[in-house]
């Protein structure tokens, strides 16, 4: 998928990648591989500035914590806000998948039409 | 002597152009770095190298965070402005307290001097307190975007200007403040006991504006370095 068109979406990405429980940065981007099927073709590290200006807008929390490696690592947890935000983004974005959905399936009839 | 990896090269690299965020720059270092050693797996060079080219160009994920940074820099500039005219009003009000309780007014021949410096610290006071609210509503309807642009950094310099225009309204109501008490000192000839409280509150309102020149400097001095920054991504 187009990088700059991701980029437009990458708060509701995040936040959806976070449902499922509180996940360090490379597990969020893990999960968001997983769930989008490796559709998804976005620099690694664009996800940490997303992290920092979601956590600013309170939409999540963080905290440090030590792993296996005895490397610091970096927890980050939706708020009731991010939930609620995730919430709004999900219905505006199906609202918005249907109707390009019905346009382009419009489309897509007319086209198989003029082709008779 | 051991060669540094390229790991650590590039967190380096990445960690020295968010310089101008101290903070930031070492968050940033310890999360990239376990980052970067998670998605390499092993310390091979080639793996380091694959899991340095999924994370992305540095300079372009600094621009990221520098939008964030001066963002934040100018909303606690502008919060800080506030706390601080509110300091200011305790201060000049505990003052005038000071001068009631005992009694203290200026001579009929100051009463002109006294009566304009006070319509300029009141005037000034209000005039800063007017501009700081201002300030706060216009900084806190800006959302930092997701990369630093030319549109964004007009909008943190219009909240910049009115964090400017505020401290120095505010600095001119000190100044007519410290003029009067001045004055009052000045007449009254005395540096003892009862003088204490009113120099303590104009030294404390200076300090105070002195802290509010330095955040104020310290975020023209991140925008600065953001859109360097933003021009060589660009």
């Amino acid at each position: 998928m187009e990088g700059e068109m991701l980029k437009g979406h990458l708060d509701m990405i995040v936040l959806a990648a976070l449902s499922s429980g509180p996940a360090h940065g490379y597990a969020i981007i893990q999960e968001i591989q997983r769930r989008s099927g490796g559709a998804f073709d976005l620099a690694e590290g664009t996800i940490y500035p997303a992290l920092h200006r979601l956590e600013q807008a309170g939409l999540l929390t963080s905290r440090w914590t030590t792993g296996e490696s005895g490397r610091r690592r970096r927890i980050y947890t939706l708020t009731r806000r991010g939930r609620d935000a995730l919430t709004k983004h999900r219905t505006v974005w199906q609202r918005f998948s249907e109707a390009i959905g019905g346009l382009l399936g419009q489309a897509g009839h007319d086209a198989a039409q003029y082709s008779r | 002597m051991t060669q540094p990896s390229i790991v650590a090269e590039y967190v380096d690299t990445l960690t020295r152009e968010l310089s101008f965020d101290i903070g930031l720059a070492n968050r940033v270092r310890q999360e990239v770095e376990d980052h970067l050693w998670e998605s390499a797996g092993n310390t091979s060079p080639e793996e380091q190298r694959r899991a340095i080219a999924m994370f992305g160009c540095p300079h372009e994920i600094a621009a990221q965070y520098a939008a964030l940074s001066v963002w934040r820099q100018t909303r606690r500039t502008i919060t800080v402005i506030l706390v601080a005219i509110a300091l200011v009003f305790v201060s000049m009000k505990l003052r005038m307290s000071w001068y009631q309780l005992l009694h203290w007014g200026l001579s009929a021949h100051l009463q002109g001097v006294g009566s304009a410096g006070l319509v300029i610290a009141r005037g000034g006071f209000l005039c800063a307190l007017a501009t700081a609210a201002i300030g706060w509503a216009y900084i806190a309807s800006c959302q930092a975007p997701i990369r630093w642009h030319a549109a964004f950094r007009v909008q943190l310099r219009r909240g910049l200007l009115l964090c400017l225009l505020s401290v120095s309204t505010l600095m001119i109501s000190v100044t007519a403040g410290c003029v009067l008490t001045g004055l009052r000192l000045f007449e009254a000839r005395t540096l003892a006991s009862t003088a204490a409280i009113p120099l303590m509150s104009v030294a404390v309102e200076f300090v105070l504006i002195i802290v509010l020149i330095a955040a104020i400097r310290r975020a023209v001095y991140r925008m600065a370095f953001a859109t360097q920054l933003a021009s060589r991504v660009d």
